[in-house]
C-alpha cells in the first residue's frame, strides 16, 4: 500500500488534538484549563502542518510504501514480543521469543538461539530471585496457576 | 559546601558498593557508545530495570556514569570505520578517519580517549564552579517564572532540534497534553482514564519515553544490519605507543583543548543545543584557531581533539538546567531525567537546598566515570578494532526485551505494554518523517510542574502573572527565539 507518510503523521496529530480537546470539554472548568489550554493550540498548529503537508513541495510529497521490507519484520517481532510478554509473562514468554527471533530473523545457529534463550531465562530469574523485582507473569500464565 | 562536596567524594569513592556500580555503569555506557545506533537513550532505557527499587543517589550514579561516558567509545568507530557511533560523533570523522587511512589509528585513537576524559573533568569542575550562584537564582523564582520556563524549554528545543519548528512546537504541544492523563491535581477530576486504574497516576514517563524513542531506534537498527562487513574488522594496525602519541598531543594543544571544553559545557547549559552543535561548533574553533587551517579533513589531529573535549564536556554544563529547572540540556539528558524521577528525584529547586549531597554526587560520578573511561580504554585499546565483528541482530531482541521491562517496572501495569505499541507506532512515524522527538520529552516531563505552576499563578496574580518583571524577561526570549528561528528559515529558504 502506498500512502503519503508526511500527510498520515500530520492527520494522526490533527486526529490526536481534535481527540483531546472534545474530550476536554466535558470536564469541569478546573481540570479543563490545562488540556485546553494546550490542546488548542496544539490542534491549530497540528492543522497548519497538515495544510504544509497538503500543498504541493516538488515531488517531495510523493507516495510511498509507509513500511519496507526490513522494517515491517521488526515491526511484527516487537508486536509480537508484546503480545508474547502480556500472555506468557518475562521468564516463559521473552525468552521464548528472543530465541525464535535470533535463530529465524538474526540468522544464528540453533546452539546460539538456544544460548540467547537460556541467558535471557538467567536474567530474568536473576531480577527476581536476587533482586527482588516482580517481574509479570502473564495473562496465560497467572489464569493457568 | 566544600563539606558537602568532600563528603559527597569520600561516600563514592570509600563504598565499594558505588564504586562498583559506577564501574558497572561505564562499561556498558562504553558498549553503547561504540555500537553504532545504540547511544545513550538506548544505554539509559537499558539499565532501567536495574535501577529499579534502588535508592535515589546510587541509582542516579549509575545511570549518569553510563550516560556520561557514551561519546567516549563513540568516536572509535568514527576513526576506525568512519561511522559514527553516536551523532555528535560525526565531527570527529572528518579527521579521524584521514588520521587512521594514512596510518595513525593507533594516535587518533589515543587524543580522543584523552581529549573526552579531560573534558568531562573539565564540565564537571564548570558545573561545581556555578554550583554557588545557581541556587539563589532558582530560589528567585516563583511559579509563574516556572510556568513560563516550561513554555521556554518546549520553545527552545522544538526551535532547535530539527528543521521545523511548528513540528518541534506539536510535538512538545503532544507531550505536554499526554502529561494531563490521569486524576486533575487540583479537583481530583479523572481525564481520559476511561475507567482505567492504572491511568489513574497518568502515562508513565518511562514508558511514553521508551515507546517514542527506543521503539523507532529498534526498528531502524534491525533494519539497518551489522556495523561493517566482516573484512573491514581491523583494518587499521596500531600499537600502543602511537596511542600514548596521541594522548601526548592533547597536552601539545592544551590551550585548544582547555578552550573547547569550556566552549562544549557553555552549549551544554542551553537546552536544546546538545552534542551536534557543541562538537561541530568547536571543531569550527579548531580550524578558524590554527595557523595552518588547510591541513583539517586530511587528518589533523587537533580536528579530533576539539569535537571530542566538547561533546563530553557539555554533559556538566547540560546537567544543570536537568537537575535544577527540570528542562534537559539534550534528548539523552531528557531521557535520564526520566530516569531520575523514577528514581524519585524531583527535579526542581529544592535539589538547591534539600539534596546538595545529591547534585554534588552527581558533579563526581561525571568526573570519575570520564576518569575511568579512559583507563578501561587504553587497557582495551589494542583490541577496539575488532568490535565491528559484533553483530547487532544478537542485540536487538534483548534491547526488546529490556525495553518492555522497563515499561513494567516503570509503573507496575501490564496494560503499558499496550501504550507502548501505540505511542511506539507514532514515534516511529516522527522519526521516519522528520518530526523531532525531544519536546515530547520535555513535554511530558515537564507538564505536571507546569500545570501545577499555571494553577499556582492564576490562584496568586491570576492572569496579570505574565506582567511580572521576570515572566516578561523570559517571554521576551520566547518571542526571540522565534524570531531567530523565523529569521534563519527565511535566510536559508533565499537563495545565493
Amino acid at each position: 500500500m502506498t500512502v503519503n507518510g508526511r500527510i498520515v503523521t500530520s492527520l494522526a496529530m490533527v486526529m490526536l488534538f481534535v481527540f483531546f480537546v472534545v474530550q476536554a470539554f466535558f470536564f469541569r472548568h478546573e481540570a479543563a484549563m490545562m488540556p485546553l489550554l494546550v490542546g488548542l493550540p496544539g490542534f491549530i498548529l497540528s492543522l497548519a502542518q497538515l495544510i504544509v503537508e497538503i500543498r504541493p513541495h516538488g515531488g517531495r510529497n510523493k507516495d510511498e510504501p509507509i513500511i519496507s521490507g526490513p522494517e515491517g519484520t521488526i515491526i511484527l517481532w516487537i508486536a509480537g514480543f508484546t503480545l508474547g510478554v502480556i500472555a506468557f509473562g518475562f521468564v516463559l514468554g521473552a525468552p521464548l521469543l528472543l530465541a525464535a527471533y535470533l535463530y529465524f530473523v538474526a540468522g544464528e545457529r540453533l546452539s546460539i538461539s538456544v544460548l540467547g534463550g537460556g541467558l535471557c531465562v538467567a536474567v530474568m530469574l536473576g531480577l527476581e530471585r536476587l533482586l527482588h523485582i516482580p517481574l509479570f507473569e502473564g495473562l496465560v500464565i497467572h489464569h493457568l496457576l | 559546601m566544600l563539606e558537602t562536596s568532600v563528603s559527597s567524594l569520600l561516600g563514592i569513592f570509600l563504598s565499594p558498593h558505588m564504586m562498583m556500580l559506577m564501574t558497572m555503569g561505564v562499561s556498558v555506557g562504553l558498549f553503547f557508545g561504540i555500537m553504532p545506533g545504540l547511544g545513550g537513550k538506548l544505554g539509559v532505557i537499558f539499565l532501567i530495570p536495574f535501577v529499579f527499587g534502588m535508592d535515589p543517589i546510587p541509582g542516579a550514579v549509575f545511570l549518569l556514569a553510563m550516560h556520561s561516558v557514551v561519546h567516549t567509545s563513540g568516536a572509535i568507530p568514527s576513526i576506525l570505520f568512519g561511522i559514527p557511533g553516536t551523532g555528535p560523533d560525526a565531527a570527529t570523522i572528518v579527521d579521524g578517519y584521514p588520521m587512521a587511512q594514512k596510518g595513525e589509528a593507533g594516535r587518533a585513537l589515543g587524543a580522543t580517549l584523552c581529549a573526552s576524559g579531560i573534558g568531562g573533568v573539565i564540565g564537571a569542575l564548570f558545573l561545581s564552579l556555578l554550583m554557588p550562584f545557581v541556587g539563589p537564582i532558582v530560589l528567585a523564582f516563583s511559579p509563574a517564572e516556572f510556568f513560563l520556563l516550561a513554555v521556554l524549554g518546549i520553545t527552545f528545543i522544538a526551535a532547535l532540534s530539527g528543521d521545523s519548528l511548528l513540528k518541534g512546537l506539536i510535538v512538545g504541544l503532544f507531550g505536554l497534553i499526554i502529561a494531563t492523563v490521569g486524576l486533575d491535581p487540583n479537583s481530583g477530576e479523572s481525564r481520559y482514564t476511561y475507567g482505567q486504574l492504572f491511568l489513574w497516576d497518568g502515562i508513565d514517563p518511562v514508558t511514553a519515553v521508551i515507546a517514542i524513542f527506543a521503539i523507532p531506534e529498534m526498528i531502524a537498527l534491525a533494519a539497518r544490519g551489522n556495523l561493517a562487513d566482516d573484512d573491514d574488522a581491523g583494518g587499521f594496525r596500531y600499537t600502543m605507543r602511537d596511542v600514548w602519541e596521541g594522548c601526548l598531543d592533547v597536552f601539545r594543544h592544551w590551550g585548544l583543548t582547555l578552550r573547547t571544553s569550556i566552549i562544549g559545557a557553555v552549549i551544554g547549559l542551553i537546552p536544546g543545543l546538545g552534542g551536534d552543535v557543541a562538537s561541530w561548533l568547536c571543531y569550527g574553533h579548531a580550524v578558524q584557531s590554527s595557523k595552518s587551517p588547510e591541513r583539517f579533513g586530511k587528518g589533523a589531529v587537533e580536528g579530533v581533539i576539539a569535537p571530542e573535549t566538547a561533546n563530553n564536556s557539555k554533559e556538566g554544563g547540560a546537567l544543570l538546567p536537568t537537575l535544577y529547572f527540570g528542562i534537559p540540556g539534550s534528548s539523552g539528558m531528557a531521557i535520564l531525567l526520566g530516569a531520575f524521577v523514577m528514581l524519585g528525584i524531583q527535579p526542581g529547586p529544592r535539589l538547591a537546598t534539600d539534596q546538595v549531597d545529591l547534585v554534588w554526587a552527581l558533579i563526581w560520578t561525571l568526573a570519575i566515570a570520564n576518569i575511568l573511561a579512559v583507563l578501561l580504554l587504553l587497557a582495551m585499546a589494542p583490541w577496539l578494532s575488532r568490535i565491528a565483528s559484533l553483530r547487532t541482530g544478537l542485540l536487538v531482541p534483548f534491547i526488546i526485551v529490556l525495553s518492555l521491562l522497563g515499561c513494567y517496572l516503570g509503573a507496575g501495569a501490564w496494560q503499558n505494554f499496550v501504550l507502548v505499541l501505540g505511542l511506539g507506532a507514532l514515534g516511529w512515524l516522527f522519526k521516519k518523517y522528520d518530526w523531532p522527538r525531544p519536546p515530547f520529552v520535555i513535554g511530558i516531563v515537564l507538564g505536571p510542574i507546569a500545570e501545577d505552576s499555571f494553577h499556582k499563578s492564576m490562584a496568586l496574580w491570576g492572569p496579570g502573572f505574565l506582567l511580572r518583571p521576570l515572566s516578561l524577561v523570559l517571554l521576551s526570549i520566547i518571542v526571540v527565539t522565534i524570531a531567530l528561528y523565523i529569521a534563519r528559515t527565511r535566510r536559508k529558504a533565499v537563495p545565493a
